[in-house]
């Protein structure tokens, strides 16, 4: 892949033409949303004082276009070089107005907002003398760090038209069927010996009572045989390096034993086997032989040998014969892939509770898990579709379901496996179908969830054929020795009383937990894990089906547990979202990406590599004697190496350590004893405060945010500037711990920083609560709400005198430290001039 | 139409040709597998009859392109052989699922044994006795239970019948 020229920074020919700093400041009233509160005026004839700020105009609804239009036309006519919009929040129109500005020719990354209406009226309404002082310091802190803004380029990477889907269950199969009709090449890893996941074990589906492997089946031939797919089987993922749009893939292909372009599947071989052994995918329950396939329409139907059962009598030779499709000498084969694109479809195991002596299950004979239940009601199944029990062969007169088994529990998995309801429904309605009258059915169950299309029904549909209902939770299992007949002690919550039902069969609704092989899966392919360790999607509502790296997407339950219907969605969705990359010639990436100084990295005289150490998304490469190299397509911006770096050797664009430092020493010019300066992480924190002026939620003025893209961006010299200047308190919001920070954890970087920073401010004499960190979501609004009071308290209780104390004491020590930061110099234009001040109610 | 005895015969006629040095493409094993698969859906469940016209596309897919490969390389008599095979074949009737199981049944079902793999059958092969197996199996600590069939169910610890199986393949490479 190769970089474009110049990508990312801008030529000296461009400098040059910018000149010294012209800003135009355009204050927007948002209706009365802003100014309702805040004296506009008087933020207008402020802002006139900053320097470099040479127009400053009143909008009433800057977003709108005839407010759009009069930056264009300032751009144009005072020929401003920077702009600063002060309106909403920066999360909601940023990008409208560096497209307005890009109109007007200028580089989009020369514009900066300061948060007035979500950060200002909005949560100070009560208090609008408080609210334009604060609006005030938003605006000195916006043209501040806007003095240093320096244009940036989008960068291009070119595309690779090709995708990896991995897994090969229904969500996966239908990504692929779906990239493939786009025309895309797709590589389907599966990591067993056919496709068709979990979807082909079971008998029917529910609400509906198709047979699944007849709906199923065929789309495992389609997929098969399309020209566009090619179904990589029995291998395992090794690796994945690149970034959107060009990952190499590294891929394990297994040994069979048997070449898959040879074999038929006529299944002669497995005919003459001498060897049967327990088959995993009948759960056990039944047998496949030492050659063999797991299941008669497995895709593709290939034989495989397994070694640890073969005792080489060599019969699947012979009965081969002249398709010579045996191969004792096969040999796992490594393969390499590019795609631009990857989809991460890789299912869900199933709990086996034999930890948990409540239910007996490996301990009594009779009690089954509901996929060991639908391997023997499944005609192809080891019993021929007859529910017999394990002890004696015989048909059950009666069978408790019992729900929520692992699931909802806080002890074993905390959340619900979404479909055991019904998957419990469809199997009490077809044994009463099956043997009607004679067979009594009861559901123990916690709350009956039914909550998609024709479910409802289909409960009704179990009522109406006489399966007992009831509320409650089994407290034990015991088995009575002579028939192995089970009793279930529970407390019927209808009743209000213990009950003990008597019965032949107990089925048991296991959760369904993250794969086995999901940490190992998330390694290599960069992904968080919630805490219920299932794939974290970059965003829950607003990006379901990405993954936080760029060009990776998800599909099905490895993302969390789902229905069918839905794994089915959710793979076509991914799919389209996966078109998204593919369908581009080149993919542009934000620019606001780290740079490596190679005259400060202390990798080439000694050895470093702490920033690679700590970049989240690995797209730092060290080499010995080399300075550090950023692989800008993979960077996503965090900073985390920005702040990590001990030779302060590495810039993020847009968040210099100059910009930020500009920014906190606009806030505490004046009264800095009284504020509290909040560094907050764009994705949570800083969602989260604009959550809390959304809901019109009161807090203290004294607070000034200044925004990052991630919390693992604070510098601890950010803090030593913020108390050398004398600032009250110091807040860091972050993504909460430890799955939810967008760039996988820079919020762990940032809270191992700040521990240790914390306890040496404490050594030094500062009062601990002076420095906080917070996690803070983006639905957190109260909570923002909350800590910004409770921090304002605690400031109070504090004193001025004791923080001016306290800031005299250590202001030699952190003058110290931060004497490297020095200042940075701005040319100001000989020709700045306070141009104009215009209102629309000045016409 | 006999979908699987047709199957069969496109087997049995690819495995001829190739034997006989003819190059069967990629995308018509392809199509041969896809057909067996499909006939498989069709067996486990008769009223899917959906999937009958795809086998008949794959079957046909497969007979068209080896017999006229066939023809080409050997002429018409050869092929009008296996072209009449094809024919009974496609006569007899249309398969459905049969009802095949019986307990203790070839499905293996583990009736009364403890759950896990746990176990395997050995159907005994004429340079090995009984008893030479019933010796492996003790020393490792295996329960052993003749069946019916002739054949002998080992189980116990899932290492050690691997260890077990590991020692009739080195029994057996010594015989």
């Amino acid at each position: 892949m190769q970089k474009k020229e110049g990508a990312g920074t801008i030529t000296a020919k461009e400098k040059a033409e910018l000149g010294s700093p012209r800003i135009g400041v355009f204050i927007c009233h948002c209706g009365l949303n802003i100014a309702g509160v805040l004296d506009i005026k008087e933020l207008a004839q402020f802002a006139m004082t900053l320097p470099s700020v040479v127009y400053v105009k009143e909008n009433r609804y800057t977003c709108a276009d005839p407010g759009q239009q009069e930056i264009r036309r300032a751009i144009r006519e005072h020929r401003l070089n920077r702009v600063v919009v002060a309106a909403c929040s920066p999360r909601m129109h940023e990008s409208t107005f560096r497209r307005t500005v890009a109109d007007a020719g200028l580089n989009a990354y020369l514009l900066e907002m300061a948060n007035i209406r979500e950060f200002a009226s909005w949560c100070h309404s009560n208090a609008p003398k408080e609210a334009t002082e604060k609006a005030k310091d938003l605006i000195k802190m916006a043209v501040a760090k806007t003095r240093l803004l320096t244009p940036l380029k989008t960068l291009e990477v070119p595309v690779t038209h090709k995708a990896l889907v991995i897994g090969g269950g229904i969500a996966g199969m239908n990504a692929s069927l779906d990239l493939a009709e786009m025309g895309f090449k797709v590589y389907l890893l599966e990591k067993s010996e056919s496709i068709g996941g979990h979807m082909a074990q079971l008998d029917k589906t529910f609400p509906t009572l198709d047979c699944s492997i007849c709906i199923e089946g065929p789309k495992m031939v389609d997929v098969k045989r399309h020209p566009n797919i090619e179904i990589i089987d029995n291998a395992d993922l090794l690796g994945v390096n690149g970034y959107v749009g060009n990952f190499r893939v590294k891929i394990r292909k297994n040994q069979r034993y048997v070449i898959a372009e040879k074999c038929t599947g006529c299944g002669e071989c497995k005919e003459v086997c001498p060897i049967e052994y327990p088959n995993s995918w009948d759960m056990n329950l039944g047998v496949r032989k030492a050659i063999s396939v797991p299941f008669d329409q497995a895709v593709p139907l290939v034989y495989k040998i397994n070694k640890d059962y073969c005792i080489e009598c060599f019969k699947c030779v012979d009965a081969c014969g002249a398709r010579e499709a045996i191969d004792f000498g096969q040999k796992p084969k490594e393969i390499e892939l590019e795609v631009g694109a990857i989809i991460a479809a890789t299912g869900y195991d199933i709990y086996l509770p034999y930890d948990d002596p409540l239910y007996g299950y490996g301990k009594h004979a009779n009690v089954i898990t509901s996929l060991e239940f639908e391997r023997l009601i499944l005609a192809a199944g080891p019993t021929g579709g007859k529910v017999v029990r394990v002890s004696d062969g015989q048909k059950p007169h009666s069978v408790a379901f019992i729900q929520c088994v692992g699931s909802r529990d806080a002890k074993k998995y905390p959340y619900c496996s979404n479909f055991c309801c019904m998957y419990t429904l469809k199997h009490a309605i077809q044994l009463k179908e099956k043997y009607k009258e004679d067979v009594e059915i009861y559901i123990f169950y916690m709350d009956m969830r039914s909550n998609s299309k024709g479910y409802e029904e289909f409960y009704e549909r179990a009522r109406e054929l006489g399966v007992i209902f009831v509320r409650g939770r089994p407290s034990r299992i015991s088995e009575i020795p002579e028939t192995k007949n089970l009793i279930v002690y529970a407390e019927d919550q209808m009743l209000g009383e213990r009950i003990e039902i008597e019965s032949e069969m107990v089925v048991l609704a296991t959760a369904s937990t993250p794969k086995k092989d999901a940490d190992e899966i998330a390694r290599i392919l960069g992904l968080t894990r919630g805490a219920d360790g299932f794939f974290m999607e970059s965003h829950p509502k607003l990006k379901p089906m990405d993954a936080p790296t760029d060009g990776i997407f998800l599909a099905g339950a490895c993302q969390g547990l789902k229905d069918i219907p839905y794994s089915v969605s959710q793979g076509s969705g991914a799919a389209s979202r996966a078109a998204t990359v593919l369908s581009k010639p080149t993919w542009k990436i934000e620019p606001i990406i780290s740079v490596v100084d190679p005259s400060k990295c202390r990798n080439v005289n000694l050895k470093c590599g702490i920033c690679a150490e700590h970049c989240p998304h690995k797209s730092i490469k060290i080499e010995e004697k080399q300075p550090a190299h950023v692989i800008t397509a993979m960077c996503h911006g965090c900073g985390t190496c920005v702040a990590e770096c001990p030779a302060d050797a590495i810039t993020q664009m847009h968040f210099t350590d100059d910009q930020i430092l500009a920014q906190i020493r606009a806030a505490l010019e004046t009264n800095p004893e009284e504020k509290i300066l909040a560094f907050l992480c764009n994705w949570c924190s800083y969602a989260g405060a604009d959550l809390a002026g959304t809901s019109r939620f009161e807090y203290p003025a004294t607070i000034r945010p200044i925004r990052v893209m991630c919390s693992g961006r604070v510098d601890r010299d950010f803090v030593f500037e913020a108390f050398k200047l004398g600032a009250g308190m110091v807040l860091i919001g972050a993504c909460h711990l430890p799955y939810d920070c967008h760039y996988i954890s820079g919020n762990g970087r940032m809270r191992a920083r700040m521990d240790a920073l914390a306890k040496m401010l404490e050594k030094l004499g500062f009062s601990p609560a002076r420095l906080r960190v917070e996690y803070i979501s983006a639905a957190e609004g109260v909570k923002f709400a909350e800590v910004v009071r409770e921090i304002a308290r605690q400031m109070r209780t504090l004193g001025k005198d004791r923080i001016k104390a306290e800031n005299e004491k250590l202001r030699p020590i952190l003058e110290n430290m931060t004497k490297r930061k020095v200042q940075p110099t701005i040319r100001e234009s000989p020709a700045v001039s306070k141009l104009t001040i215009t209102s629309r109610s000045e016409g | 139409m006999g979908y699987l005895d047709t199957w069969k015969v496109l087997d049995a006629i690819i495995a001829d040709f190739r034997e006989k040095g003819v190059n069967v493409p990629p995308e018509t094993m392809a199509d041969l597998r896809s057909a067996k698969t499909l006939i498989s859906i069709l067996l486990a469940d008769s009223n899917c009859v959906s999937v009958k016209p795809r086998i008949e596309e794959c079957l046909f897919n497969v007979e068209s392109c080896i017999m006229a490969k066939g023809q080409t390389m050997f002429g018409i008599a050869c092929v009008e052989k296996w072209a009449n095979k094809l024919d009974q074949a496609s006569k007899k009737p249309v398969d459905e699922g049969e009802e095949t199981w019986s307990l203790p049944s070839k499905h293996g079902f583990p009736l009364g044994l403890p759950r896990g793999p746990n176990r395997v059958r050995i159907s005994l092969l004429p340079q090995f006795q009984i008893d030479e197996l019933r010796e492996l199996a003790d020393v490792l600590h295996l329960s052993c239970v003749p069946q019916k069939d002739g054949s002998l169910l080992l189980y116990g610890d899932n290492d050690q019948l691997k260890e077990f199986i590991k020692n009739v393949a080195r029994a057996q490479a010594s015989t």
